[in-house]
């Protein structure tokens, strides 16, 4: 790790303020969406500035600070805030798309957004459960492009791969929690009639 | 004509996205006219963006957080100004300046991350193993011995510890050696192997000596085959400890606690 304290803090402060700070908002709404909490939002976007500020000599000016930034919020985040849980294996995934496939190919109704919590900006409990449980490859694909509202190309600065491997990824991911979407549909009679074209 | 078997594929996802311009909008947007199927499908892609993307409204922070930012950056440059290492008397000596910053950093973040965890102060073993893992997992951990294969880290570790720790091939499991490093853990020397498993997941594992009735009261006890392991929580994380004679080895990882236990079962014993 590099100090900047012998080649002028101050400089190092300033830059930092006005190259990365401003991306502070961002951040702090997809860390509200990741943890359902303001506190833990607010938590999680401060350790994500603590070490952005330590790492920034590592920073190429010019290059993508967003995609830097999200790089390391997301590091932190699956690092002590991320709520274990066991993910979906190859074969559950598959389940889901073929699932999602069968809708497609159906007659069913299409299923109505949940009602989400805007006081904190929380998705609603299943979908989240559905995401959290994403194998980490598909779950970054999403939580970065459709949370984060990264274009693809920074999504895959920030996943090191393809932009190609984020699409496919993404689509995946999104097939697997519209599924888990009917499914709460299907439970509940919550969808849209006559949603059939 | 768009007939069942010629759907827009991709192309949909990328009209979702915002991604399609010129012919290839024209393309899909004929395509969508004619197609209920591909309809059906972008209003579920649209669907499940809108249930995932934020809400609008946050685009700013809440000023206690911009203060508290300020604060935070405040307080860093003032630990920094008063933290100036020197450079240049070696690399092996610097190689160890930048790993005790890197911990000294982590250590910092760590206790953001569990500032509400009073258990940290009585347990500083954990504590210890979990700023080590929070380094690795935030690629801050530098290890002096890159390496796939245990033997040749049991023998790195032979050359640097005054004990002859185990290195565990976790590679059955799925969970391939990335490396070592000789850390410092609670004042002792500790052999510290590195492993990246399914889906980026991360373990590492220390040993040191010491006994187990120096470790603070587990919040769970289990035993294996004769073997007592005491089960911490910090976090996201959960570290395992057993005894294997006079050392004592640790697993932790952010994986599902009872994958991690069963790791530390499998293990656990003398060496064959």
């Amino acid at each position: 790790m590099t100090y900047a304290t012998a080649r002028g803090g101050a400089d190092r402060r300033v830059r930092f303020e006005a190259t990365a700070l401003p991306l502070m908002p961002a951040l702090h709404k997809t860390a509200l969406r990741l943890t359902r909490d303001p506190q833990l939002a607010a938590d999680l976007v401060q350790d994500t500035c603590l070490r952005a500020y330590r790492a920034f000599d590592q920073f190429t000016p010019g290059t993508n600070c967003r995609a830097w930034l999200f790089t390391i919020l997301y590091s932190v985040f699956n690092t002590g805030y991320r709520r274990t849980q066991r993910e979906l294996t190859g074969m559950q995934m598959a389940a889901f798309e073929v699932d999602y496939e069968n809708w497609l190919g159906g007659s069913d109704a299409m299923p109505v957004a949940p009602v989400q919590d805007a006081a904190v900006d929380a998705m609603d409990p299943r979908v989240q459960r559905a995401l959290d449980a994403l194998p980490e490859a598909f779950r970054s694909a999403v939580t970065l492009v459709d949370i984060g509202e990264l274009s693809y190309e920074e999504a895959a600065t920030v996943m090191g791969c393809a932009v190609g491997t984020v699409r496919s990824r993404l689509s995946r991911a999104r097939k697997v929690l519209f599924a888990a979407l009917l499914s709460y549909a299907r439970e509940t009679g919550y969808a849209r009639l006559g949603a059939r074209t | 004509m768009s007939t069942p078997t010629n759907h827009l594929g991709e192309l949909l996802q990328d009209l979702a996205d915002d991604r399609l311009n010129g012919a290839n909008l024209a393309r899909a947007r004929a395509h969508l006219d004619d197609c209920g199927r591909c309809r059906r499908e972008l209003e579920a892609l649209q669907l499940i963006k809108q249930t995932l993307a934020p809400q609008t409204g946050h685009d700013e922070l809440p000023p206690a957080s911009s203060a508290a930012l300020s604060a935070l950056l405040d307080q860093e440059d003032r630990g920094a100004a008063s933290s100036q290492w020197s450079r240049g008397t070696g690399s092996r000596a610097a190689w160890r300046w930048a790993l005790a910053a890197s911990v000294a950093a982590i250590f910092a973040t760590t206790l953001l991350l569990w500032h509400n965890d009073k258990t940290a102060e009585s347990d500083p073993w954990t504590t210890a193993v979990a700023q080590h893992f929070a380094a690795y997992r935030g690629a801050q951990l530098p290890l002096a011995m890159r390496s796939s294969d245990p033997a040749e880290l049991e023998h790195f570790f032979s050359e640097h510890l005054d004990f002859h720790p185990r290195v565990y091939d976790l590679d059955m499991m799925g969970y391939k050696i990335q490396g070592g490093e000789v850390a410092r853990l609670n004042g002792r020397s500790s052999a510290l192997s590195a492993y990246l498993g399914p889906g980026d997941s991360r373990l590492l594992c220390e040993m040191f000596t010491g006994r187990m009735d120096e470790l603070p009261p587990a919040p769970r006890t289990t035993s294996h085959n004769g073997t007592a392991f005491r089960v911490y929580r910090r976090g996201a994380l959960t570290a395992v400890y057993w005894a294997e004679g006079e050392v004592i080895c640790v697993l932790i990882s952010d994986i599902d606690s009872e994958a991690l236990l069963a790791l530390a079962f499998a293990k656990a014993g003398p060496a064959v």
